[in-house]
């Protein structure tokens, strides 16, 4: 295999349509990026994320319930002359001569009570939200629940217009286990009944956002 | 070392395709279980459902989480394709990728930067009950990954009308040069079957 710097093909595979970019990682040699603020409207407050760089994450005063980080993932820097048209879809602004504009995407992770993960990001217009949690509950009982909260979310997304890409999701019965042990006398052979279910389940949407999403994904599963 | 890219719209079957695909490139080599195949799932969610489906299966799976191997994991798209054929050396990997991938993007990134003369080979799957709703909503995306596909799998015939059908398939093969079936992959399992071991033959003759 020809040994590449594989660093450089998530860069020069971006989806903004040119196929010419200089591609610089870590260097701001150009005062410009992209105004990554998030503005999430919560009945009890308002606050704001700036993202100038990768590791630049102004946090504010969170009084929500729910904590949540920014992950980025994946970082893009194209390199446009001036005047280029640039269609990438994102917002950046042009400065003199040439420019950098910085692609991220943006996964948030967020504490909710009772899901082992939760998350939310965005891409290709898509959002996604997923959730894994365990539960020591009856298998038929959550199968239910989990009908009913994923069909009360399909009916949310109908009224409010949003496409569904796809929603999924499992609920995973713990096997039975055998486990071997020895310290040099004899072997110990024991089998463990399974117990507790892992639910997981991801929505892929086109219309609603990334918090409105999750405020709606974080209720209607919580009864799980 | 031949990959197949096992792409397609989100909801459209790709996972209800990828066992019969890997159960027939068994069945190519005579059967037995030889053969090492191993599969890539690529999930655009940080939780993984589809490997629920597929696990138990008997083939190695990579999982790929949180992204999508034609952009934002394209580098660890390549580590996994290192690291499998350092470990197993497979003779097909089958990469099902997430629903919002562009798979000639992935196509052209590995022959650019994995290895430039893998037998590389790209299938998509099409929802024919949802066709003509997705593309009012995400036409271009559907465009670019069916008009690069070496097969098209108009699934789920088995829910729509033949007049939906020929519709579809019509739209389809404006779009690809690429050969077009018509398959139920879940009401149909052998039909379908009987489709991915032809593939699969098209495949190996192509080494």
């Amino acid at each position: 295999m020809e040994e590449k710097n594989i660093r450089e093909i998530e860069q020069e595979e971006c989806c903004c349509g040119h196929d010419s970019h200089e591609h610089h990682e870590h260097e701001h040699e150009h005062e410009h990026h992209h105004e990554h603020e998030h503005h999430h409207h919560d009945q009890e407050h308002e606050h704001e994320h700036h993202h100038e760089h990768e590791h630049e994450h102004h946090h504010h005063d969170h009084e929500h319930e729910h904590e949540h980080h920014h992950e980025h993932e994946h970082e893009h820097h194209h390199h446009h002359d001036h005047d280029e048209h640039c269609d990438c879809g994102d917002e950046h602004h042009h400065h003199d001569h040439d420019h950098e504009h910085h692609h991220h995407d943006h996964g948030h992770q967020y504490d909710v009570p009772g899901f082992r993960i939760f998350e939310t990001h965005d891409h290709e217009g898509a959002t996604i939200c997923s959730f894994e949690k365990d539960v020591m509950a009856d298998v038929s009982d959550t199968v239910g629940k989990m009908q009913d909260c994923i069909n009360t979310l399909e009916k949310w997304l109908d009224e409010t217009d949003a496409t569904i890409g796809h929603v999924k999701g499992y609920v995973k019965e713990a096997g039975p286990v055998t486990t071997f042990s020895t310290v040099g006398c004899g072997l110990n052979v024991e089998k463990h009944e399974g117990a507790g279910l892992a639910i997981g389940f991801a929505s892929i949407v086109f219309g609603p956002s990334e918090e409105e999403l999750k405020e709606k994904v974080a209720e209607i599963f919580a009864v799980l | 070392m031949r990959l197949v890219i096992l792409g397609g719209f989100l909801g459209t079957g790709k996972t209800s395709v990828l066992m019969p695909v890997a159960r027939q490139i068994v069945e190519a080599a005579g059967g037995g279980g030889k053969t090492r195949v191993a599969i890539i799932e690529n999930e655009i969610g940080q939780v993984g459902i589809d490997t629920a489906f597929t696990e138990g299966a008997g083939f190695t799976t990579t999982e790929l989480f949180n992204g999508c191997v034609c952009c934002t994991l394209a580098s660890s798209l390549m580590d996994s394709l290192c690291q499998l054929e350092r470990d197993v050396d497979p003779e097909w990997v089958i990469l099902e990728t997430t629903g919002l991938a562009r798979p000639h993007d992935i196509a052209e990134s590995i022959r650019r930067y994995y290895d430039e003369n893998m037998n590389t080979t790209v299938c998509i799957t099409v929802d024919v009950n949802r066709w003509n709703r997705l593309k009012k909503v995400v036409g271009e995306l559907l465009t670019e990954q069916i008009e690069n596909a070496d097969y098209v799998f108009l699934n789920k015939i088995d829910l729509a009308d033949a007049e939906t059908i020929a519709a579809v398939r019509k739209d389809i093969e404006e779009l690809t040069k690429g050969k077009v079936y018509e398959i139920s992959a879940k009401a149909d399992t052998e039909g379908t079957e009987k489709i991915c071991l032809e593939i699969i033959k098209e495949i190996i003759s192509k080494d």
